[in-house]
């Protein structure tokens, strides 16, 4: 009897283990289960704030060092187009004066003014240059009207204004009563011409630099 | 006196169930509150701005070797020689006066 009692005792100790085992297994599977889910939900509140916080922060530094560095390469180019700029201006200067025997610069007024003329298309014109060049149409009026003439096969009359704009060289040319004008002044022709050597220089020139 | 053994012994067995579910619940209250401590907002927050500072380093580096770069190109663009310069201020000169 005592025996039977005896291992009655043993498996309720049995069962009592097996079953308090399986709490405590359960309990700390559903504890892990918990905390994996916490760790996964911190896990994407971290990623998504810490993206959003990177992504700005990039945008904000790589830009502006993009920035800074595309406004460096600008200031360089300007500076080099200030030098062709001032390069150019020297030059021009050189002929103007007649001090570089390589052009002559009285030619290159007649033409200048060839084309004023024949662009406004009328054979009466008003001309307006520096005090320099005016000196020199004055003095040569006669053969550069009859030269004009020819040419354009026009009569051309020219009336020098009295106006001595401060230009390096050429001429504004203005119909007779005013209605029609070309400029063809050194200046309005540099300037066209850097316009378009600007272009033609960031598409040429610095790109050949820029690759070497 | 036989049964008042068993009863005694099925008694202290759901005793010690007892006892385990109390410290299973523990267990899992424990859990609850590690899980609230993980998922506490100023917790992340704290390591988002730990982290963001380390990857604000890195891109403070790659930041610096993009403006170089740049600094390479400009320095390029300064050393074009003057007789390249002087080439195209010729050739500017020309089309001014109409001689190209």
């Amino acid at each position: 009897m005592s025996e039977d009692i005896n291992a009655f005792i043993k498996e309720i100790n049995k069962r009592t283990e097996e079953e308090i085992r399986n709490i405590i297994e359960n309990a700390e599977n559903e504890a892990r289960e918990i905390i994996h889910k916490a760790e996964e939900e911190a896990k994407k509140i971290f990623q998504h704030e810490a993206l959003s916080r990177i992504i700005l922060l990039k945008r904000k530094i790589l830009g502006k060092a993009e920035m800074d560095g595309r406004h460096e390469i600008i200031r360089a180019k300007e500076e080099v187009m200030k030098k062709i700029l001032r390069l150019t201006r020297e030059k021009l200067e050189l002929i103007v004066s007649g001090k570089d025997p390589s052009i002559n610069y009285h030619e290159v007024l007649y033409n200048l003014l060839e084309e004023a003329i024949e662009n406004i298309g009328e054979q009466e014109v008003i001309v307006e240059a520096n005090e320099r060049d005016k000196e020199y149409l004055s003095a040569n009026l006669r053969r550069i009207e009859e030269k004009l003439s020819r040419s354009l096969g026009i009569p051309v009359k020219i009336t020098l204004s009295e106006e001595s704009p401060n230009i390096l060289g050429g001429v504004i040319v203005y119909s007779k009563d005013k209605s029609k004008i070309y400029y063809n002044t050194l200046e309005g022709r540099l300037n066209e011409t850097i316009k378009k050597y600007r272009t033609i220089l960031g598409r040429i020139l610095f790109a050949e630099f820029l690759e070497k | 006196m036989s049964i008042s053994v068993l009863i005694e012994a099925e008694l202290e067995a759901m005793k010690r169930i007892e006892e385990a579910k109390k410290r299973a619940e523990k267990i899992i209250e424990e859990a609850k509150k590690e899980a609230e401590r993980i998922k506490d907002i100023n917790v992340i927050l704290g390591r988002v701005s730990k982290y963001v500072e380390e990857e604000e380093k890195k891109i403070k580096e790659e930041a610096k070797k993009l403006y170089n770069e740049y600094l390479k190109k400009t320095e390029k663009i300064k050393a074009i020689p003057l007789s390249k310069l002087e080439e195209i201020a010729n050739k500017i000169v020309m089309e001014v006066l109409g001689l190209e």
